[in-house]
Parts: structure tokens; C-alpha cells; sequence
């Protein structure tokens, strides 16, 4: 049987797993901005809808529109990006069309076992949030380590001196991931330690 | 007589929901598509935005490219390399020869993005870039997307001709 | 850059499992090495699925200027497919499996394959470069994925440390896979088929 300690960092790994196509493309701050808010979006109406169908709605059906709710809201969030920078569109556009099918929005889309777990539906969004800002500390974290500096805007290079030039590689990015990782599995462990 | 049962009304209104979400969605990205072709036409053709057009294109490091009234093309290019992007406009001329190049920006500080920088923007001149190790990497990849834009600025005036 | 020296760079340095960080838990890589047949699937998967999505972004979506709506698209395409399995499957008194917690937790197969589409729509347009592209794809992606598997299978032999094991030796192997695969490069192959 999995106990607490295991259990917590287990799902919490699954989830970086399911969002390391986001993470890997984040190599800098203003990318990291745009994809932690197209997840989002996608991830708070996936939730919210899944919340708030009813439970004598069919379980597929109910997948089904969640998933497409988070997919048609992503269109509208592309759109706007695009009116904001094209240029950045056509950089992200493509990274941008997997968001709703990403392991963890699918995973919100599926509509809660229980009425217990209902209840607890605002833990999944605010799960929602705590995963955006990852998104957005993994592009600002890339970036610093990269280039030494950051920068606000896609037109030009933050002057600085590079720190660990490969961080902006997505084999930086999954290392750095599994650093993460390891680091989450430590603090769970020392966490949940079981009193003696 | 067929027994047509009554829909869930939470259905037909998370499915009204979708349609309207898909709407706004469409009706924003022709927008957003409209909006769009003015700014790269701002971006590759500074001051000649009336005069020019703008044309997507997508192929490889080849994003569009604008062509003004004397029928000379100036294409968006986006180079990647592991761990970021550059982009240039590069003017071509008749038979899809560079004229001249700019670099519009990158989004890394590394050494290869600034030795790329270096060779387009000595695209289309007559001195010297001098040599670096970096280049064996980075050569290719700016002949490639020159011959991208060659084969497109070819297909362009070919099309032009078949008029 | 011809079209052999980009349809090697997809198993290498354009890897989708690299450089999307499409990264599969343990159970799909040992379902892939168990069954040939989950790795036939999604080889020939790739070959239409490249196809139809380049078509309906370049050919449908672009000219009206509805690129946005490619998820839209992609999603309804999706569950359209699932449902008429679904209705074949109930029809032959099997039934589908409805997609469960556990399941969606990591990298879904369909993501895969859309990524393997996306990605090669991204530098093809012809239908047969696209097609050999998405093929090309869809084996690196495979073989990326059994080679990690490799790696992960040997490093239970060894005292890795507690933290390290699973997921986290999982990502940073893959990190170190990409950081060998970057060096075969599309630059690489251009040379050699020069």
C-alpha cells in the first residue's frame, strides 16, 4: 500500500512530468509569462468546467467538454498573444496548440469520483496557479542562469555575463527539471517524516 | 414513433458556452491574423506600410515576407539553435539573391548567436566577417535558409510570370 | 539543407522526446518494449497524423486566418475518433475503457503524435516530406524512448541516491541524452550529405 510520504511527491513528479513540454520551452522570462498564462486559462476552465457539471452527466461526456472548453479557450488566448506580439505567435503558436492536452489539464478535465473530492474542487485550481508560476520561475530561472540577466521584452538581449550558458538547451532544462525533482522528493520525505 | 428525450440542460449550455469560446476565438484570430500582417510589414519595411504586402509563408526559418511597389521582397527569417532564436529581414534581389540583411534581434547572449548575428548581417556586402570555429555549425544553417528563400522568391516571380 | 540531412536531425537533434520534452513514464516504456505492436501503431499513426495536420493548418486554417483555432481543430478531431472507436467497440460488445486519473497523469500517446505532426509541419510542406518526416519522427521518438528506458533499467542496478531515483534520474538522464543527441545536429548531417 502507498503511504502519505510516497504518495504526495508520486503526484507532484507526474505533474512536472505532464508539463515538461511547457517547462523545456520556457527558456526565457517573456516565454515562460506567455505559456504559464495559456496554461492557465486552459487548466482554470478544463477545472471549472469539470467542477461544475453536474455528476448525473455522463463521465465521458463531461471529459469531453472540459476538454474541448480548454481547447476552444486556448484558440481565444492565442489570438490575443498574436495581437500582442506576432512575433512571439509564431515562436510559441505551435507550443502553445498542446497546452489543453497536456497530462495535467486532461487530468482536471476528468470530473471529480466523489462528492468529497468535489468539495475539494478549489484545491485543483489553486493547484492551477502553483503550476503557472513554475512555468514562470523555470523561464526565469533559464534566462538568468543562461544569459545573466533578464530581460522584459523579446526585442533584444538583457546585457549580462552567462552563468550556465546550457540552461537555455532543452537539455538543461530536463536536468535542471530532475533537480527539481529530486528536491521535491527530499523536502515530501523530510515533510511527512513519520513521527517516532 | 421515434422518442426524442429531452436534453440535460447543463449540456446545452456548457456546449452554447464552447460555441461562443470558438467564436470569439475565430472572429480574434482573423483579426489578430489582419493585425498581424501591418506589423511585420512595420517590422521588415520601416515607413513603407501603405506600399507594401505581407505574406505568410512558413517554411522552415522562413516566416513571410513583404514585397513593396518596385516588386523587391524582403523576408522574415528565425533561425533556431538549441537555446534560442534569431531574427533577421534579408532583401532579396531578382533570381533570389541576397541584396543586403538585418538582424531584427535574438533571445540569447550566447557566442553563437552573436558569430550569426555576425555572418547575416554580412549578407549581401562586400567585406569581410572574418572566421571563427563557430561557423562550420552556423554556416549551414544560414545557407539553408537562404536557399529557402531562393526557392520561394523563385516560385514568387515564377508565379508573377504565369500572370 | 536538403531533406535527408532534416529527416536524420528528427531522431537526433530535433528528437521530439529532447527537444519538446516529451518524456514517457516507465510504464509506457515498458509497454512499448513489451509490445511491438504499441510502437507499430504509433509509427504508422505518425505518417496521416503528419499529414492531416499540416494540411488543415496550411491549407484550411492559414488562407482564412484561423491558425488559432488548430487546438480547436485538433481537440474535436480527437474525440470524434475516440467516440466512433468507442461506438465500434460497444457495437462488437467490447467496450472502450473511459480514460481514467492514472492515465492522464503523464504524456498521453495521442500528445505524441500531434507533437510528431506539429513538429515536422513545422519545417515540411510537400505531402511526401511530410509523410517520410513523420515516419522519421515518430521512430526517433521510439527508439529515444527505449533507449531511456536502457539507461533507467541499468541505473536500478547502482546506488543512485533515494531522491535521485524515478522520475528524477528519469528527467536528468534524458537531459544528458539531449545534451549528446544536440552534438548530431542538423549541421552534422548537412555536411554529410553535402
Amino acid at each position: 500500500m502507498i503511504n502519505e510520504r510516497d504518495r504526495v511527491p508520486g503526484v507532484l513528479l507526474a505533474t512536472l512530468a505532464g508539463l515538461a513540454p511547457l517547462l523545456v520551452a520556457a527558456d526565457d522570462l517573456v516565454k515562460g509569462v506567455s505559456l504559464a498564462g495559456g496554461f492557465l486559462v486552459a487548466y482554470t476552465v478544463s477545472a471549472t468546467l469539470a467542477l461544475l457539471l453536474p455528476a448525473r452527466v455522463p463521465p465521458i461526456r463531461a471529459f469531453a467538454l472540459a476538454a474541448l472548453a480548454a481547447a476552444a479557450s486556448m484558440t481565444l488566448y492565442t489570438s490575443i498573444l498574436r495581437i500582442v506580439d506576432p512575433v512571439l505567435f509564431e515562436l510559441l503558436g505551435r507550443r502553445l496548440f498542446i497546452v489543453p492536452f497536456l497530462g495535467p489539464v486532461i487530468s482536471v478535465a476528468l470530473a471529480p469520483k466523489n462528492e468529497a473530492a468535489r468539495d475539494r474542487g478549489w484545491e485543483r485550481l489553486i493547484g492551477g496557479l502553483g503550476f503557472a508560476l513554475a512555468i514562470c520561475l523555470m523561464g526565469f530561472m533559464r534566462e538568468l542562469l543562461s544569459s545573466g540577466a533578464i530581460s522584459i521584452d523579446l526585442a533584444g538581449q538583457a546585457l549580462g555575463r552567462p552563468i550556465l550558458p546550457i540552461a537555455s538547451q532543452p537539455s538543461g532544462a530536463l536536468i535542471l527539471i530532475g533537480l527539481v525533482s529530486a528536491a521535491i522528493v527530499a523536502v515530501s520525505r523530510a515533510v511527512l517524516r513519520p513521527s517516532p | 414513433m421515434i422518442n426524442f428525450r429531452k436534453p440535460d440542460a447543463s449540456l446545452v449550455v456548457t456546449t452554447a458556452v464552447i460555441f461562443v469560446l470558438a467564436l470569439a476565438g475565430a472572429l480574434s484570430s482573423r483579426y489578430a491574423s489582419r493585425l498581424s500582417s501591418a506589423d511585420f510589414n512595420t517590422l521588415l519595411a520601416p515607413g513603407s506600410n501603405a506600399s507594401s504586402t505581407w505574406e505568410l509563408l512558413r517554411e522552415g526559418p522562413v516566416v513571410g515576407r513583404t514585397v513593396n511597389l518596385e516588386n523587391v521582397a524582403t523576408y522574415l527569417i528565425v533561425i533556431s539553435l538549441s537555446g534560442g532564436t534569431l531574427r533577421a529581414a534579408i532583401v532579396v534581389g531578382k533570381d533570389g539573391e541576397t541584396r543586403s540583411a538585418r538582424v531584427l534581434g535574438s533571445s540569447s547572449g550566447m557566442p553563437y548567436f552573436k558569430r550569426l548575428g555576425v555572418l547575416i548581417q554580412g549578407l549581401g556586402t562586400a567585406q569581410s566577417v572574418g572566421y571563427s570555429p563557430l561557423d562550420s555549425v552556423l554556416e549551414p544553417l544560414v545557407r539553408n535558409a537562404l536557399d529557402t528563400i531562393a526557392r520561394a522568391e523563385r516560385d514568387r516571380r515564377d508565379a508573377l510570370h504565369d500572370k | 539543407m536538403n531533406s535527408f540531412a532534416l529527416i536524420f536531425y528528427f531522431v537526433f537533434g530535433g528528437n521530439i522526446l529532447i527537444t519538446w520534452g516529451i518524456v514517457p513514464c516507465r510504464d509506457q516504456a515498458v509497454g512499448i518494449r513489451r509490445s511491438w505492436i504499441g510502437a507499430l501503431s504509433i509509427f504508422l499513426a505518425s505518417i496521416p497524423a503528419s499529414l492531416i495536420d499540416s494540411f488543415l493548418y496550411r491549407r484550411l486554417l492559414t488562407p482564412l486566418g484561423l491558425e488559432s483555432m488548430e487546438p480547436l481543430v485538433f481537440g474535436l478531431f480527437l474525440f470524434g475518433v475516440y467516440f466512433s472507436f468507442s461506438a465500434a467497440a460497444s457495437a462488437l460488445g467490447k467496450p472502450l475503457q473511459a480514460p481514467t486519473d492514472e492515465g492522464t497523469k503523464t504524456i498521453p500517446w495521442s500528445l505524441a503524435l500531434y507533437v510528431v505532426a506539429l513538429s515536422v509541419g513545422e519545417r515540411f510542406s510537400s505531402p511526401l516530406s511530410l509523410m517520410v518526416a513523420g515516419g522519421v519522427a515518430a521512430f526517433g521518438f521510439i527508439a529515444a524512448t527505449v533507449l531511456l528506458d536502457d539507461i533507467m533499467a541499468r541505473l536500478d542496478l547502482e546506488s543512485v541516491p533515494e531522491v535521485f531515483r524515478g522520475m528524477p534520474a528519469r528527467f536528468i538522464s534524458a537531459g544528458l541524452i539531449a545534451l549528446a543527441f544536440s552534438g548530431v545536429d542538423a549541421a552534422f548531417f548537412s555536411r554529410l550529405f553535402e
